[in-house]
């Protein structure tokens, strides 16, 4: 345990001057670059491994930090796009879902986007017409030109891959 | 780890079976689940995330949102951040993508007969030539799809969606069609478009001439060279003329010639091309005629062309959704 803290201890202070740098750099604005070299180190202490990966290479640590700037642009990308939505829905039917729920919606979003990343195509469209959209799997073969079978490929396909992502073996 | 990936492929298989469109399959496929699960804690497991996972899609069909948008926007954040990751690739990829291409082409050549096993298609913006085993050629615009069913007594293409130029090489003993879900089009040597819509197909004939049928129907037309006919699952519409020539050069140069055509069917065939959600109200933009020849293969510059002609408004919401409009005023 006391090697464990001493390890931590090292790698922050041995790392964070320059993934701050690094970050105020590419962001050109400190503040996020101070969050975002937090968040870095709180991913990295959280596990030993990690830890340990961390102490042995700076690569490692870059990786985390570039990994933490792909998920918040993403995550902007989405807010906008999603709250364009909702401002584009707002104009039919007034009245707006509370803060909560929007956070919600987006944690959701971004998880999905997350786990279905990588996967072609087909199966993305199949999985998201049939689970998210709710429409029969026969529906989903027709708008997708392919067999009801091949649907159910890749749905199956679709969910062990989510499990792999989701739970790394 | 063999039977941890066995007992997760097991659950997804059935929990796929629990959603299939057969009541009956689904509730036999329910109690079989039931069993399946209560053969050991290791098979519940192996089901617990994706059931989870699956019950978080499910609520989300409550958010607000209008219908197929978080769709869409999924797909698209999704194509954004592939787009994005291949142009970074792009440089190292060029010179590889040049090393392949050649023996790619051999290969070609060699194994066309591969075709006969494989559908083809095209993703949006990419045009496809393939020559046939027959030697018929095929060309497939963006965001296409085809099934070839070849045997010794007929030779048949389906077309799953959008566009197909054919031309058909002669063979007394097979006849050649091409197959939609709105009718079937038997060729008598010959040269055509056929261009799957929403709701209908269009046959657009080149040279020759074809016989066209609709699926549900005993309706039949002889189609000759310059004329343009609309084929309906219940029955065809009357046949229109075109000039052959300027729509087979368009259609070579990735153009789309519109005469006259509802400004709705041109959003939709562009709206193939482009890699992302054009969003418009199709029955307010139905009444607009366009007169145009627009480019396919760059949907982004059609669309400025049409906003500069027409009392449309096109605003660009985000890199993959795109609003058109009628102009306020």
């Amino acid at each position: 345990m006391a090697d464990s803290n001493k390890l931590m201890h090292d790698v922050y202070s041995e790392h964070h001057a320059w993934v701050y740098g690094w970050l105020r750099r590419k962001l050109g604005c400190a503040h996020n670059a101070a969050d975002v070299a937090q968040d870095t180190f709180l991913r990295i202490l959280s596990s030993r491994d990690a830890l340990l990966l961390a102490s042995k290479s700076r690569g490692y640590i870059a990786t985390t930090a570039r990994n933490l700037l792909i998920d918040r642009a993403r995550r902007q990308r989405l807010e906008k796009a999603y709250l364009e939505e909702l401002g584009l829905l707002a104009l039919e039917h007034p009245g707006a879902p509370s803060a909560e729920r929007i956070w919600e919606t987006l944690d959701a979003l971004e998880q999905i986007c997350r786990l279905l990343d990588g996967l072609g195509a087909k199966p993305r469209q199949a999985f998201l017409l049939h689970y998210l959209e709710g429409q029969p799997q026969a529906l989903v073969a027709e708008q997708l030109g392919i067999s009801v079978r091949m649907v159910q490929k890749h749905l199956v396909q679709v969910l062990l891959h989510c499990q792999s992502v989701r739970d790394p073996q | 780890m063999s039977d941890h990936d066995d007992l997760a492929r097991q659950a997804a298989e059935w929990l796929v079976l629990l959603s299939a469109d057969d009541a009956e399959e689904r509730a036999r496929a329910e109690h079989q689940y039931q069993h399946w699960k209560q053969q050991g804690p290791a098979h519940a497991a192996a089901a617990q995330d994706m059931e989870q996972l699956l019950a978080g899609l499910r609520d989300m069909r409550q958010q607000p949102a209008s219908e197929g948008r978080l769709h869409a926007l999924i797909d698209g954040e999704i194509r954004f951040s592939q787009r994005s990751r291949r142009n970074k690739r792009f440089g190292a990829a060029l010179g590889l993508g040049l090393m392949l291409l050649v023996p790619g082409w051999l290969g070609w050549q060699h194994y066309p007969s591969a075709l006969l096993f494989a559908d083809l298609d095209t993703a949006t913006g990419q045009w496809r030539e393939a020559r046939l085993e027959d030697g018929s050629r095929l060309v497939l615009a963006g965001g296409s799809a085809v099934d070839l069913h070849f045997t010794a007594s007929g030779r048949e293409v389906r077309l799953l969606r959008g566009e197909i130029r054919v031309e058909v090489a002669a063979d007394a003993q097979r006849p050649f069609e091409v197959v939609t879900r709105d009718g079937r089009i038997r060729a008598l040597g010959t040269r055509f478009l056929v261009s799957k819509q929403r709701d209908a197909t269009d046959l657009s004939m080149l040279e020759s001439r074809v016989l066209a049928r609709s699926s549900d129907g005993p309706a039949e037309a002889l189609v000759v060279a310059g004329q343009q006919l609309r084929i309906r699952h219940d029955g065809l519409d009357r046949v229109q003329a075109i000039d052959a020539q300027s729509l087979d050069q368009a259609w070579q140069q990735h153009r789309l010639l519109a005469r006259g055509l509802p400004l709705s069917q041109v959003l939709e065939q562009l709206e193939r091309q482009y890699a992302g959600v054009l969003s418009y109200d199709r029955e307010a933009l139905a009444s607009i005629q366009v007169f145009a020849s627009l480019p396919l293969d760059d949907p982004q510059r059609a669309l400025q062309l049409l906003e500069a002609s027409l009392p449309i408004e096109v605003t660009r919401l985000s890199p993959w959704l795109t609003r058109v409009k009628l102009r306020a005023d």
